[in-house]
């Protein structure tokens, strides 16, 4: 509790010399994001680094509807596979219908959560497992499916439970909370 | 003046936040108290979560523990090669990924035809359903089950999704080829007292093998825990995993409930389920064998000048602990850090 006092005053204190507002672009549980141990100040939460991509509305309303901003802007770290507009506009016709409608939540929920892996791996962590593991890594997402991850060329190349593939694109933003990586398809069961 | 306004802002958080912990109860002082609530595997509550245990239900985890053998035994066991148990691992995760598979898309998304078929077969399969008759007793408007989530008002909002009631009977051909999950058949085996059946609609239901009525139902994640739901009946206790408690306390305005792999916040006031708030992975467990999936090196950014991989030990991230995991055997030999 020490910790997260420390790093709630660390935070209104730094909110307040930069004018506040540029961090807050959207909804927050309040929850104190940590400090690092150098002291470096908190950045923005995974739920805002969603919330200021102009290339992630589709993937930031569906966490709204699924109920999960809080987990994304809580202090508990994860790793996000976010799927950029291209992604969910590559999806087959009728796939995503009615997720977003509330009797659909069940649905939601289980597709999200096959983006998010527990803790903060970074491409450069991805990068020696694949290559510890011989071109092979494996991540287990906390909706209980796992992805595997390969390379082609520099490429990080993401496989889904049910075969389907993505590309790992553009660099990856380290949040407070963990790590957002874009991805150019959406991963799901099938 | 900004640097006193400030100065002065931070005095009055500092002094309110001890404030509020204290009413909050922080550690549980809320409803439940300090201690998690100790609820039997498919307990009568209609919760049947391993409460207690800060590591929540996989059929992994439930299988491995089965098979744990008496204490005198471990030592001899835990020097034994791991492959043939990490091979049974990967078997079961894979059935898990290939049900998953077929759940979440194939099956959920076409809902509609889900229902028409869900209906169908209720129907067909209650040919002498009478409206009124006590094994309806739950819909005694004359709604068959599947029917109920048709929208034509025969269950209260916010249980549409819940077909079946406590103390109900259930004919056990309705749930024919509906086995439960596999991630959770290692918790919710067949006994010669009961057995189990889900209907894809969010929840398990326990039975009685004498009497076939339904002595509990467990709520699973997006099913019977969804948001703007009502918490499930048996949850009235805090029972927070240990490592997430400095997080995640009871407070007049908002109470904490562990259940299915997540930590959901409820209104006190409604008892509505108002949002997810952290999400466990539910793998890792001291005495096991790593699982699949943790091949890459996960620690938050503070943590990770402490605890590097190298020769001997690797280190890996989940569920708000960091587990030291040995770099030969990958058996997880401790927690090292509980994050919250």
């Amino acid at each position: 509790m020490k910790r997260s006092l420390l790093a709630a005053v660390l935070l209104l204190a730094a909110c307040g010399k930069e004018e506040a507002g540029n961090v807050s672009t959207s909804e927050s549980n309040g929850a104190a994001p940590r400090a690092t141990a150098s002291g470096e100040q908190a950045r923005t939460n995974l739920l805002q680094a969603l919330g200021g991509s102009a290339d992630h509305k589709t993937l930031a309303n569906a966490v709204k509807a699924a109920g999960l901003t809080e987990t994304l802007s809580g202090a508990q770290p994860y790793t996000l596979f976010a799927p950029t507009e291209a992604a969910f506009q590559k999806l087959p016709a009728g796939a995503a219908d009615g997720l977003l409608a509330p009797e659909a939540k069940g649905r939601l929920v289980a597709l999200l959560t096959g983006h998010i892996v527990p803790g903060v791996v970074t491409a450069a962590d991805l990068g020696k497992a694949i290559e510890r593991g011989k071109g092979k890594a494996q991540l287990a997402t906390v909706g209980g499916s796992t992805l595997t991850f390969g390379k082609d060329g520099d490429a990080l190349v993401v496989t889904d439970a049910a075969g389907g593939q993505a590309r790992v694109t553009g660099a990856e933003r380290l949040a407070s909370n963990g790590v957002v990586h874009d991805v150019d398809g959406v991963l799901r069961g099938k | 003046m900004r640097n006193l306004i400030l100065l002065a802002g931070t005095a009055a958080l500092a002094l309110a936040v001890p404030a509020a912990a204290e009413k909050g109860g922080k550690g549980g002082h809320g409803q439940g108290g300090g201690k998690p609530a100790k609820v039997e595997h498919g307990g009568g509550h209609g919760g049947g979560q391993q409460a207690r245990a800060a590591k929540p239900a996989k059929a992994e985890r439930h299988s491995f523990r089965a098979e744990r053998p008496a204490r005198a035994e471990r030592h001899v066991r835990a020097e034994r090669p791991q492959r043939v148990e990490r091979r049974d691992f990967r078997e079961e995760r894979r059935a898990i990924r290939d049900e998953r598979r077929h759940d979440t898309f194939v099956r959920r998304s076409g809902e509609e035809r889900h229902d028409f078929r869900r209906v169908g077969r209720d129907v067909r399969r209650m040919p002498d359903f009478r409206p009124g008759e006590p094994r309806f007793g739950g819909f005694d408007r004359g709604c068959p089950p599947g029917l109920a989530k048709k929208g034509n008002g025969c269950l209260p909002p916010g249980q549409a999704k819940k077909l079946f009631a406590r103390g109900q009977r259930i004919e056990r051909d309705w749930f024919e080829g509906y086995r439960v999950p596999v991630a959770y058949q290692g918790f919710y085996q067949d006994t010669p007292d009961y057995y189990y059946n889900y209907d894809d609609d969010g929840y398990i239901y326990r039975a009685d093998r004498g009497s076939d009525l339904i002595s509990a139902i467990i709520p699973l994640l997006g099913g019977g825990f969804g948001i703007g739901q009502p918490l499930p009946a048996g949850y009235d206790a805090y029972n927070v995993p240990m490592q997430y408690r400095d997080d995640y306390y009871d407070t007049d305005e908002s109470l904490y409930r562990y259940g299915d792999n997540a930590i959901y916040e409820v209104d006190p006031q409604s008892g509505m389920i108002e949002g997810i708030v952290a999400l466990l992975a539910g793998d890792l467990n001291v005495g096991q064998a790593l699982p699949d999936g943790y091949d890459a090196y996960n620690l938050p950014m503070e943590y990770r000048d402490e605890y590097q991989d190298d020769d001997d030990y690797n280190y890996r991230y989940a569920d708000g602990n960091i587990y030291q995991v040995d770099a030969k055997t990958q058996m997880i030999q401790a927690i090292v850090e509980m994050l919250a």
